[in-house]
């Protein structure tokens, strides 16, 4: 079940983050059962799996959202699983929730600062650091002053990945960043996913296009009713039959 | 015109409950119905600090400060943090109302007691109308703080987050938001807040036992009517709730006062059900 050893595993190297046996949910009703998975520096992790399976879950314990009742996070080997989640931010975990869950009553500009809020950089500075952002998502430059509730989804979506950049995350966590988007623009914002990788941060994508989410991974989870079905590097997965078994329950 | 200027003073005093009232609905989405006691609380330690032991002004603004912020810091502890959601907060807070209520008829008693006015008690002829120095330095210190709080909640980052809380606190958790901390700074600020206009708002009110229930009352219709979340809404509410309350007393006679602040909030939720200032829904998709 469990695939080869990463190179870097075997030259000792830690990786950004290491969930060991993680058992979660929301208060009495446990959603994750028994969750291992690994993120390297600049490199994809993809998680999949059907409605139900764990995945958002997982991300939520990742960030802090919820409690882990066993198991244990490890970020940059640090255990983190008692880290409350606003210092885990600051640590370098970013978390981009589905559906767009950007800050709809307040502006482009001031949806990116608040990215920014946990580095303590005071407004000028963070202001000073937009252009980064505005030169990735050029739509969101000219609309700066506008309300985000009123952007489109795709924009919204772009909104929240460049507001969890603005933290200067090593680790970004993406939950079902195509959801509800149309498909030329989810090639957009996986082509934006793929150009982070080259900046070394390393990245968790939750993800119900499948074929799109395979284009840009390196590795593999697959969950299903909170447990791992299949972990692989993404280069031994030769055609995708291994993967919809496994998707449809079937490993 | 007298009347006018009447109903703004007054208006003023339910503006600044209802200001207490929204800046704890920004950071909690909850209310304190325990606000108009700590201003009541207030405005009695001032009564206490002028009239019982003569101390000098800056030390009871001083005093009735830090006493009402730690008021609010206890009562955070105590009514806000162990319980969640709006109406088990709304069984505390009544609850710390209840309690503060009853800790001043214990302490203070029953009689209306006079608050001396800080400063100058002259008496002055605007526009047509007699208006108490006090009163005019009330209604411009209402403004005064509003306006700061709007520009401070919109300008700085601490500002945004605390709106950002608002919106969305798992959200502003995701940010590296400290919720907690913030809340609970925006909650003791506050009671700061009543502390530091407690002694302006007593020589209009009057010292008593029952104020804090009728300012909360009014207090509340004010942010009903200038929207829920909303500083600019609910100094006009505040002021609105005055106006109606002082017009009507003098052209309808001393029986409607209260019946028309309320045909007024009935009337106003009508044409605009989320209050003057109250946001609508925004595009999802």
């Amino acid at each position: 079940m469990t695939g080869a050893l990463h190179e870097e595993e075997l030259s000792g190297e830690v990786p950004l983050l290491q969930v060991e046996h993680l058992v979660t949910g929301y208060g009495d009703i446990r959603a994750v059962w028994d969750v291992s998975l690994q993120v390297w520096p600049g490199e994809v992790s993809v998680l999949l799996g059907r409605n139900g399976a764990g995945k958002t879950t997982t991300l939520r314990a990742i960030s802090g959202l919820n409690r882990a009742d066993a198991g244990r996070i490890r970020f940059l080997g640090r255990d983190i699983t008692s880290v409350p989640a606003h210092t885990r931010v600051r640590d370098g975990i970013a978390l981009v929730q589905e559906g767009k869950r950007i800050f709809r009553r307040r502006t482009i500009e001031e949806n990116l600062l608040l990215g920014g809020y946990t580095r303590g950089l005071g407004k000028r500075k963070l202001t000073a650091e937009l252009g980064g952002i505005y030169e990735m998502f050029p739509i969101l430059a000219d609309r700066r002053h506008i309300t985000s509730g009123q952007l489109s989804g795709g924009q919204q979506q772009m909104l929240a990945i460049g507001q969890a950049l603005m933290a200067k995350p090593k680790l970004l966590m993406l939950d079902e960043p195509s959801g509800g988007l149309a498909p030329s623009i989810t090639a957009e914002v996986m082509a934006k996913v793929a150009g982070l990788k080259e900046t070394g941060i390393g990245i968790l994508l939750v993800e119900q296009a499948v074929t799109a989410a395979m284009e840009v991974a390196d590795r593999v989870t697959v969950l299903d009713v909170g447990r791992v079905l299949l972990d692989r590097r993404a280069s031994e997965i030769g055609d995708s039959a291994a993967l919809t078994d496994a998707y449809f329950g079937r490993a | 015109m007298t009347p006018i200027w009447s109903g703004l003073s007054i208006g003023a005093v339910y503006a600044l409950v209802a200001i207490g009232y929204t800046v704890v609905y920004i950071a909690y989405t909850t209310f304190n119905f325990a606000h108009a006691q700590l201003m009541m609380f207030a405005i009695f330690i001032s009564y206490w600090g002028f009239v019982v032991s003569d101390l000098p002004v800056v030390v009871v603004f001083l005093i009735a400060a830090v006493g009402v912020g730690l008021i609010a810091l206890l009562e955070e502890f105590i009514a806000i943090r162990p319980v969640k959601g709006a109406h088990a907060h709304l069984v505390t807070t009544l609850g710390m109302a209840t309690l503060l209520d009853g800790a001043t008829r214990l302490i203070w008693g029953d009689q209306v007691l006079k608050v001396p006015p800080v400063g100058s008690d002259a008496t002055w002829t605007i526009l047509g109308g007699r208006i108490g120095a006090v009163e005019v330095v009330l209604i411009l210190s209402v403004i005064a703080i509003a306006a700061a709080l709007t520009l401070y909640s919109r300008r700085s980052l601490t500002g945004l987050a605390l709106l950002a809380m608002a919106e969305d606190r798992d959200a502003a958790l995701l940010r590296g938001i400290n919720v907690k901390f913030l809340a609970l700074g925006a909650f003791v600020f506050t009671g700061v807040l009543a502390g530091l206009t407690g002694p302006l708002v007593g020589p209009k009110t009057f010292a008593v036992a029952t104020l804090g229930a009728a300012l909360a009352l009014k207090g509340f219709v004010a942010v009903a009517i200038g929207g829920f979340g909303s500083l600019p809404g609910a100094v006009i509410g505040g002021f609105v709730v005055g106006l109606v309350e002082s017009l009507s007393g003098r052209w309808l006679g001393s029986a409607y006062p209260t019946i028309m602040v309320f045909v007024v909030l009935i009337a106003i939720l009508m044409l605009k059900p989320a209050g003057l200032f109250g946001t609508t829904k925004e595009r999802v998709v």
